[in-house]
C-alpha cells in the first residue's frame, strides 16, 4: 500500500519537473524531423543517407517503402545519443539530486527507508526510460505512417510479413531498447548515490556510454566488444529477421540483466553503508 | 524511560578525526533538552547519528528505547527531525513538499494526509503560504515549514538541530513558543543550539558538548549549582587584599579591573599574584599606611572617582562572607565594594565550552 503511494509521489516528482517534460518533449521532436527530412530528401528507394550506425543504414532503404520502418530508423539513431542522454539526465539526478538540495536526509529520517527509497528511484527512472523510448516508437510510427506508404513489412531478411506481425515485432524492438535504457538506469543509479552534485552524476553516465561506444567501435579491442554497456543496444535488428535470431537477442538481454545487477547491488551496497553528509 | 540514550557513542571520520567522543547522553521523557555546544562540537554529527543518516564507529544510540541505526524504519516515523537547516524541493510549494515527505512515510494514513499537512501548515502559520513555490519562501517560512514536516503526524520525540539559524528576532520568538507548545503536548524536544540564551529560556535539561565530549549533561539547576559562588572586592589596595583572600585559603584568587573600567588584558588566566601593572604603586608592604589614606599619597595616585580601584575576587567556598568582610578591614584594607556573587549560566558555559572559536582541531 505504502510503495505505490511513494513510487507515486517519485513519478510525479519525475514527471512533474519541467526539465524532464522538455526532455520528452525533445526525444519526441527528433522522429519527426527524421521523417521529414527523409521524406524531402528521399524520394527514390536507393536514396536518403542520413547517416546513422551500420545497423541503421539497412532500415533507410525500406523505409521508402514501409513507413513503419521510420520507427526502427529513430530508434538506432536515438540510441546512440539522445536516449541515453535522457536516462543519464534522469538517472544521474535521481540521489545525487536528493542530496544537493539535501532532501535525502529528510526523506531517510522521515523514514524511507534507504533500500525501499533505491529501488523506488530505480522504478521511476525505468519507467522514465521506458516511456521515452515509447514516445520515439509512438513518434515515429505516427510521421512514418503519414509520410511514407504503410502496408505489409518485408524484414531485413527479405521475408515479407503482416502489418500486424511487423507492428509486434516493433513493441518487442522498443521493449528490447526500453531494457537496454533500464541497463543504463542501474548505471546512472550506482553513479548517483557516489556524489551530490547531479550535474557529475550526469556527465560521468555520459562518460560512459560514449567511452563504451568508443571502444566498441575500435576493431583491435573486438574481443572486449561484448563485455561492454552499449553494444547489444543495437541487436533489436534481430527482431526483424525470419527467423528470429534468438541466440543474439538473449545474449543482449542477459547483458543488460548482468549490468542491471551488478551496478544495482553497487548502488545498494554503497547506498546502504555510507553516511549522508549532504 | 529515556527518550534518547546513547552509550559511548563515537564517530571518527575517515580523515581520522575524532568528531564525537564516547558521550553518554540520557534524554528524560518529557523533558525539553538543550543540547549545546559551540559550532564544530559535534552536535550535529551527534544528531544524525542518532537519526541513522551516519553510522557510529562505535557505541550505540537508542530512540525511545529502539537502538539505531538498525531500527531506523521502525521508530523514526515516531520522530520528527530538523536537521542542518530546512530542505526541500524548491520548485515545489510548501504543501507538495509536505506531500511528497508524508508519502515517503509507509506507516502515514494517505487518506489523512491532506487534513494532517493543512493541521501542520496551520500550526506554523504557513496554510496562507501552502500554494507558494519554496523557493519564494523567506528564511523564516523555510525554516517554519520544516518544523510543519516534523509536525505531520503526532510526535513522541522531536530533534531540532539549530532551529532558529539564521532567523531574525521576531522569527527567533515564533520558534520559540513553537518549542514550548510541543513541549505543552508533551513531546520531548531535543534542541541543539550553540546560543545559550535560546536553550535556557525553554529548556529543562542541557547537555553541552566541547570538542567532541559531553563536557556537562544535568538539568538546569544542576547546572547552576556547578558554578561556585565568588566573592568580589573592590579596592585600591589589591595586593593586600589578595593576601588577605588567600590566608583564609580560598581559592583561584584574581584581581581585574572593575568591570566600569577597561578591562586588564587576560587577568583571568594569569596567576593569582597581581602583576605589577595593575597595582598602583603602593609603599612597600611592611610600612603601608593605613587605608584610606589619601593624604599620604601622590594626588595622581588617590582615589578619584575609580581612579587605582580594582576587584579582587576568589572562590567563596565555605566560608562565610561576613567573616571575610571584618577580616580585610581588619588588615587595615580600605573595601569600597564587596559583593557576593554566583555566575551567571553563560560564564558557566563558557567555561565549559572554553572561549569562542575554540572549535577543536
Amino acid at each position: 500500500m505504502s510503495v505505490p503511494r511513494f513510487f507515486a509521489s517519485e513519478l510525479r516528482l519525475v514527471f512533474g519537473r519541467r526539465r524532464n517534460l522538455l526532455l520528452l518533449a525533445v526525444t519526441a521532436v527528433f522522429p519527426l524531423v527524421i521523417g521529414i527530412a527523409l521524406r524531402l530528401a528521399a524520394p527514390h528507394p536507393q536514396g536518403g543517407q542520413g547517416g546513422g550506425s551500420g545497423s541503421g543504414a539497412a532500415f533507410f532503404n525500406q523505409l521508402a517503402g514501409n513507413g513503419v520502418f521510420l520507427t526502427f530508423i529513430a530508434l538506432s539513431s536515438l540510441l546512440i545519443l539522445v536516449l541515453p542522454v535522457v536516462v543519464a539526465v534522469v538517472a544521474g539526478d535521481s540521489v545525487a539530486g536528493e542530496a544537493g538540495y539535501g532532501t535525502l536526509r529528510y526523506l531517510l529520517a522521515v523514514p524511507a527507508g534507504r533500500t525501499r527509497l533505491l529501488a523506488v528511484k530505480f522504478g521511476a527512472i525505468v519507467t522514465f526510460g521506458l516511456c521515452a523510448t515509447f514516445i520515439v516508437s509512438a513518434v515515429a510510427l505516427v510521421t512514418g505512417a503519414a509520410l511514407f506508404p504503410v502496408g505489409p513489412v518485408t524484414l531485413l531478411s527479405g521475408t515479407t510479413v503482416s502489418l500486424p506481425d511487423g507492428l509486434l515485432r516493433l513493441l518487442f524492438v522498443t521493449l528490447y531498447v526500453a531494457a537496454a535504457m533500464a541497463a543504463l538506469s542501474a548505471i546512472g543509479l550506482a553513479v548517483s548515490t557516489m556524489t551530490e552534485h547531479a550535474i557529475g552524476a550526469i556527465a560521468t553516465v555520459m562518460i560512459l556510454v560514449v567511452a563504451s561506444e568508443v571502444v566498441d567501435n575500435v576493431p583491435q579491442l573486438a574481443a572486449a566488444g561484448p563485455y561492454l554497456p552499449t553494444h547489444w543496444w543495437l541487436s533489436f535488428d534481430s527482431l526483424l529477421r525470419v527467423p528470429v535470431d534468438t541466440s543474439t537477442l538473449l545474449r543482449g538481454l542477459l547483458s543488460f540483466a548482468v549490468y542491471a545487477l551488478l551496478f544495482g547491488s553497487f548502488a545498494w551496497a554503497r547506498f546502504t553503508s555510507a553516511d549522508v553528509t549532504s | 524511560m529515556t527518550a534518547i540514550s546513547t552509550s559511548g557513542l563515537t564517530k571518527r571520520f575517515r580523515g581520522g578525526q575524532l568528531a564525537v567522543d564516547h558521550i553518554d547522553l540520557a534524554v528524560p521523557e518529557g523533558s525539553v533538552y538543550g543540547f549545546l555546544g559551540p559550532n564544530g562540537s559535534g552536535k550535529t554529527t551527534t544528531i544524525r547519528m542518532l537519526l541513522g543518516l551516519a553510522f557510529p564507529t562505535g557505541g550505540s544510540a537508542a530512540l525511545l528505547g529502539v537502538g539505531m541505526p538498525d531500527g531506523a524504519t521502525q521508530v523514526l516515523h515516531r520522530v520528527g527531525s530538523l536537521v542542518e537547516g530546512p530542505a526541500f524541493y524548491p520548485f515545489l510549494t510548501g504543501l507538495d513538499n509536505l506531500a511528497r515527505y508524508d508519502a515517503a512515510d509507509r506507516t502515514a494514513d494517505p487518506k489523512t494526509a491532506r487534513t494532517r499537512i493543512d493541521t501542520a501548515l496551520d500550526r506554523v502559520g504557513l496554510l496562507s503560504a501552502a500554494k507558494k513555490r519554496y523557493r519564494h519562501y523567506s528564511l523564516g517560512m523555510k525554516q517554519r515549514l520544516a518544523i510543519a514536516a516534523g509536525l505531520l503526524r503526532p510526535r513522541e520525540l522531536i530533534i531540532l538541530d539549530e532551529p532558529t539559524n539564521g532567523l531574525d528576532p521576531q522569527g527567533t520568538r515564533e520558534v520559540r513558543a513553537l518549542i514550548r507548545q510541543i513541549a505543552a503536548d508533551g513531546t520531548t524536544v531535543f534542541v541543539s543550539s550553540h546560543l545559550l540564551a535560546e536553550v535556557e529560556q525553554i529548556c529543562t535539561h542541557v547537555g553541552v558538548m566541547r570538542s567532541g565530549r559531553l563536557v556537562f549533561q544535568g538539568s538546569l539547576p544542576e547546572l547552576r549549582r556547578t558554578g561556585a559562588a565568588r566573592v568580589t572586592v573592590q579596592t585600591a589596595d589589591s595586593e593586600a587584599a589578595v593576601k588577605v583572600l588567600t590566608a583564609l585559603g580560598l581559592p583561584d584568587t584574581r584581581v581585574s579591573a572593575p568591570a566600569d573600567q577597561p578591562p586588564v588584558p587576560s587577568a583571568a588566566d594569569q596567576p593569582p599574584v597581581p602583576s605589577a601593572a595593575d597595582q598602583p604603586p603602593v609603599p612597600p608592604a611592611a610600612d603601608r599606611p593605613p587605608v584610606p589614606a589619601p593624604a599620604d599619597q601622590p594626588p595622581a595616585l588617590g582615589p578619584g572617582p575609580g581612579q587605582g580601584i580594582a576587584e579582587v575576587s576568589a572562590v567563596l567556598g565555605e566560608a562565610a562572607p561576613e567573616r571575610i568582610c571584618a577580616e580585610l578591614v581588619q588588615a587595615g584594607i580600605g573595601v569600597r565594594g564587596f559583593a557576593v556573587t554566583s555566575p551567571s549560566l553563560e560564564d558557566l558555559f563558557v567555561g565549559l565550552t572554553g572561549e569562542g572559536f575554540d572549535v577543536g582541531a
